[in-house]
């Protein structure tokens, strides 16, 4: 006699929270660069005019909750939490499906977990949005509630429901429409399902021709599509429409599995414990395969980088190397903002030349190109790109901040008081806003702010036309209206080494005392030492004087260089070792 | 009780009840204490002469205060009383429609009042809004996009009813591939004869006449750029347009932002009937700069404003264009023969070292309304900017006592002459806001006042700029998907002008090479 669905329950009871505490440990620790980096995507502001915007499209309420829910990922512990929760609550929802539908189903807790687990395999991408998990809950929680209240529901009330659905869930009530289609055929009995499936079918098409012809200012693909998770990876197109597909037939699947009968009870209880560990194995295969260090090193970075802990991102880039273009531009720029660019450029890895020191124009780094400019005090290019930002994604957290800084160092306190307003109506930004207001309302405040005080004297006031094209030309202009500016004198030697054009960079050095130099930065003397060496002219480097230690590592390297060239072979690796920290090792090997 | 009874007492209350009502009403107005100064409002409504038909003038009380009362009362004595816990004064619009309309010729008086909760009310100097006799055009079109540089994304043109606060949809880029809609401009400001200029994968320019819509490209090799900053000749069968290379540069000092500026620039007129282009420019001897055409009513004579074309050739640098400045000219016009007069100059900018853009005359042809500035041919972004009225019968020029510290720029005339719509970027800077003043027959004006809105918070919060506000006449009744089926049309591509002398460029090789160097859209 089969029995016994204590047991099962118990099984199923235990899934949940068990994913829920894998996925918490790895959305607060590995995969919290996912967090972060969806989190700085929006703004969610709690205005009116911000709902207003998602009320105006179907789909659009879905993605105004998942937008609420994103703002919390600002914090690691919340925004785990929330994002396991969402993810644990389809192996929720199917639990209490599966006692309505078989119970005593005993491949019920392998069934249950499939949907949790591939969310989690397709969370690994950073741009698997919060409405995405959101939509396969919500077709789970109809479903749910369509097998435990839906032969009660009267055709007005269904005729309601559909639009209604339509409206709030988007595109995901088309895969709603196929798990209730499915249920007609495989659970429902006698000819009304049919009848039920036609109804269903006929309002769907209604709706969506009202919606598309009359209600609705939208593309017609944003009616039929939107907020489907559309991304173009190869293999979360595959498990996105291998979710589908399962929810869609998850009730035939429910009841073909239900009708598997294992005599023997070991086995009944085996058995669907080692298809869920093999389902558990492939995921965690698959997450730790989609899992890329390298870009969450760049989130990391930028996010040290927009908290202002250039230290530490100096550091992270050195201990662990990124390879990326835009994690080796936010190494240089918490450099810059460090004042230690031409002393500790090489000290981290560095591939694209200058490339990797002046981001070019377009769209690909709208979001993060502008960080060069503030650094050097050309504040109005600074502010430009921040607002074409705003203009093409929208309010978020990074743009604003800029946007607001940007203007009261221009002395635009009523467009900063306008960006303030904006962070003012949200959670997280609230504080940063209230502090940055003071400042905005009373000028006097800014020669003395950390941040915003030591820039407000970089602003030029010579007057040129802004080099967008080159941006590294512009920083000779900036030096000749302000020649004590050193992140500019510094962003324009490091494109010198970086390109190693010794002789111009030794040529300049007779200025640097003018403009407050007491000493020369270590990537400089060594600059020059390479001159030395191969000229056999020592540089005018005016009343500057070359720390002692400097030739003496010249030396130590050439000897080590001259050893090293018996083993051509291994003389790059043994060098780097030793002096890949150095302008030498960079202007002779890279 | 007998029914007598049950009268009496019920009249008794009423009366109880009224007289409670007066007494409290006699204390409120009786206890509040007088103050010699105005209330701080926003938007600043103190003084302005308004339409008798504009939507209610909400504003926001910017005095401290839990409680605030606000009392408006007609030439004929009739009042509206408002109460306001947040400083919100929003009139309902019915009383608001009569008071303005038996206040027609004369003033409406407000009476503030404010309370800290504790004490009586505290009583500003009244103010008044003159209620001027004539009425606005109902409609006002704009553009709404964000005053950027070279991205854009959600790009509408709306009309917004000027008597009441309803905004509709004409054109939404979200059902047009996200296009940009960059001109729209309106034959005497009618909403049954217009034109949009889309640019992008549905690109082309829009003419909707009589409800239709057609797509065309009045655009033929040789042409600078394409068609642009239209202008319709009264008639409704041409249009002016210069054809222009624009570039913009950004400074690097703080006070000022973009610099907006023509490579080369040419007029020419398209011939809606023939769908057919002749070049103005060409008969000019010398090489000028020429931009932004503007009809006179009667058609006779084609307005615009020329500068001499860069010494340096197609690649100006910021000396140059700081030092370039436009003048105001006109030709004369014969419909019959599609022919041009010779230029003459009607208002010499650059001899007083200033530079003039976006002729306007006025519809009885008496007035020619244009901004000035410092340099350059694109005001919007010049602090500087200001309007100026010509005077075309005697030809004297006056600045304008509707402008402020910041730029004053792009207008329209109603259809009946007595008001004029600009922009101006007073309120934060950056934005453009649509102002509305009143102009009496002699030139003079009354002080002018920004658009109402329903929420007198808005412009505080709002980003986007009111880009482009023409009248319109009445409602238009085309919408964003009739735009969104009329993209799907074969594009209507002019030819050059029978007779006429097609356009031509001096040194094309050079503009192409200038232009290819810098090929990016702009904006505002």
């Amino acid at each position: 006699m089969i029995k016994k669905p204590v047991t099962e329950k118990e099984r199923g009871v235990l899934a949940a929270p068990v994913f829920f505490l894998a996925a918490f440990a790895w959305f607060c620790f590995p995969g919290n660069y996912i967090l972060y980096f969806q989190e700085n995507q929006t703004l969610f502001l709690f205005t009116g005019e911000y709902l207003h915007k998602y009320l105006l499209k179907p789909g659009g309420p879905l993605e105004y909750i998942a937008r609420f829910l994103e703002q919390f990922y600002a914090g690691r512990i919340t925004g785990s939490v929330i994002v396991s929760v969402v993810l644990t609550l389809p192996a929720i929802m199917l639990y209490r499906i599966n006692k309505l539908l078989g119970p005593g189903n005993c491949f019920s807790l392998p069934l249950l977990i499939v949907p949790s687990l591939l969310l989690m395999v397709m969370q690994t991408n950073y741009y698997h949005m919060m409405e995405y998990n959101l939509g396969f809950v919500t077709v789970l929680v109809l479903y749910l509630a369509l097998v435990s209240y839906g032969g009660r529901l009267n055709i007005i009330v269904k005729l309601i429901l559909v639009p209604l659905i339509y409206y709030l869930t988007g595109a995901y009530f088309m895969i709603f429409l196929g798990v209730c289609l499915v249920h007609n055929l495989f659970i429902e009995k006698g000819k009304e399902r049919f009848v039920h499936s036609t109804f269903i079918m006929v309002t769907a098409v209604l709706s969506f021709l009202l919606f598309w012809k009359i209600i609705f200012l939208q593309p017609v693909q944003q009616i039929i599509l939107s907020p489907l998770p559309l991304l173009e990876n190869p293999f979360y197109r595959a498990v996105f429409v291998f979710l589908t597909g399962y929810v869609v037939f998850y009730p035939a699947i429910s009841r073909a599995s239900g009708k598997i009968k294992i005599r023997r009870f070991n086995r009944r209880r085996i058995y669907p414990v080692v298809t869920t560990l093999i389902l558990t194995a492939a995921a965690v295969y698959s997450v730790l395969k989609i899992y890329n260090p390298q870009t969450a090193r760049v989130v990391e970075l930028e996010k040290l980088v927009f908290t202002g802990k250039f230290e530490e991102a100096a550091r992270l880039h050195e201990k662990k190397p990124s390879r990326n273009l835009i994690g080796q531009y936010f190494y240089n720029y918490a450099l810059s903002e460090s004042d230690q660019l031409c002393d500790r450029l090489f000290s981290g890895r560095q591939d694209f030349s200058a490339g990797a020191l002046v981001l070019p124009w377009g769209g690909e780094h709208l979001n993060r190109g502008g960080y060069f400019y503030y650094s050097v005090g050309l504040i109005n290019e600074a502010h430009r790109w921040a607002y074409e930002e705003m203009v093409v994604y929208g309010y978020r957290p990074q743009n604003i901040k800029m946007l607001a800084r940007t203007s009261i160092i221009n002395g635009d306190y009523r467009m900063a008081r306008k960006y303030l307003n904006i962070l003012r109506k949200t959670i997280y930004y609230r504080k940063w806003a209230k502090e940055y207001k003071k400042l905005a309302d009373d000028p006097e405040l800014i020669k003395v702010h950390y941040d915003l005080g030591p820039r407000v004297d970089l602003v030029p006031e010579n007057n040129f036309f802004i080099q967008f094209n080159e941006p590294q030309n512009n920083l000779p202009y900036l030096l000749e209206g302000n020649p004590e500016n050193r992140r500019a004198i510094e962003y324009y030697l490091a494109a010198l080494l970086m390109t190693k054009q010794v002789e111009i960079i030794v040529n300049n050095i007779v200025n640097m005392e003018g403009s407050g130099y007491t000493t020369i930065p270590r990537h400089i003397e060594e600059a020059i030492l390479v001159y030395y060496n191969s000229t056999g002219v020592f540089p005018d480097i005016g009343k500057l004087r070359m720390n002692r230690e400097t030739p003496a590592r010249f030396d130590k390297y050439l000897s080590a260089y001259l050893a090293g060239r018996q083993n051509p072979e291994t003389l790059k690796e043994r060098m780097e070792k030793e002096f890949g920290n150095t302008f030498w090792y960079y202007y002779h090997f890279k | 009780m007998g029914s007598n009874s049950k009268s009496y007492c019920f009249l008794f209350l009423v009366l109880l009840a009224l007289s409670i009502t007066a007494g409290c009403r006699s204390n409120f107005f009786d206890e509040s204490i007088v103050t010699d100064h105005l209330p701080a409002i926003g938007p600043d409504y103190i003084n302005v002469t308004i339409p008798p038909n504009i939507a209610p003038m909400n504003f926001m009380i910017k005095e401290d205060g839990k409680f605030y009362r606000i009392r408006a009362t007609s030439a004929k004595g009739h009042q509206i009383n408002i109460r306001s816990s947040d400083g919100k004064v929003r009139f309902p619009a019915g009383k608001w429609r009569r008071i303005t309309e038996e206040s027609r010729g004369d003033e409406i008086t407000f009476m503030v009042f404010a309370s800290d909760g504790r004490k009586g009310f505290k009583q500003f100097e009244p103010f008044v809004m003159y209620v001027a006799d004539e009425p606005i055009d109902p409609y006002l079109a704009y553009r709404l996009i964000h005053p950027g540089y070279y991205s854009w994304s959600g790009i509408k043109i709306v009309q917004r009813s000027l008597e009441s606060f309803r905004v509709q949809s004409v054109f939404e880029n979200q059902v047009m591939e996200k296009n940009c809609a960059n001109c729209h401009s309106f034959n005497r400001n009618s909403p049954d004869r217009f034109m949009i200029h889309i640019r992008g994968s549905l690109g082309g320019t829009y003419f909707a006449e009589n409800g239709r819509i057609t797509k065309a490209d009045p655009k033929i090799d040789g042409m600078p750029g394409g068609a642009t900053y239209p202008s319709w000749h009264p008639d409704g069968r041409y249009l002016a347009f210069s054809s222009n290379q624009v570039r913009q540069s950004f400074y690097s000092v703080p006070e000022k932002s973009i610099e907006v500026f023509d490579l080369v620039s040419s007029l020419i007129l398209y011939d809606r009937e023939k769908n057919e282009i002749i070049n103005i420019t060409d008969s000019d001897p010398a090489e000028y700069l020429q931009t932004f055409p503007s009809w006179s009513p009667d058609g006779k004579y084609l307005y615009f404003c020329r500068a001499p074309q860069y010494g340096s050739g197609y690649n100006p640098e910021m000396e140059e264009i700081m030092n370039t400045r436009y003048d105001l000219a006109r030709k004369s016009f014969d419909p019959g023969s599609k022919s041009f007069g010779d230029t003459e100059v009607v208002f010499s900018a650059s001899e007083i070292m200033k530079s003039a853009s976006f002729p306007r005359v006025s519809p009885d042809g008496r007035f020619l309304v244009f901004t000035l500035a410092d340099y350059g041919t694109f005001p919007v972004w010049h602090r500087e900017a200001d309007l100026y009225i010509l005077d075309l019968t005697t030809g004297e020029a006056r600045r304008m006592d509707i402008n402020s510290e910041e730029t004053e720029s792009y207008h329209t005339w109603s259809n009946n002459g007595r008001w004029l719509v600009f922009n101006s970027r007073r309120t934060d800077g950056r934005s453009s806001r649509p102002f509305l003043a009143w102009i009496d027959p002699e030139g003079n004006q009354g002080r002018e006042f920004i658009l109402p809105q329903k929420d007198p918070a808005l412009y505080d919060k709002m980003l986007e700029s009111f880009n482009i506000p023409e009248f319109v006449s009445g409602e238009i009744k085309l919408r964003p998907r009739d735009f969104a089926a009329a993209s799907k049309q074969e594009i209507l591509i002019a030819q050059p002008g029978g007779d006429a002398m097609p356009a031509q460029l001096r040194d094309e090789k050079k503009i192409k090479a200038a232009i290819e160097e810098n090929e990016r859209p702009i904006h505002e």
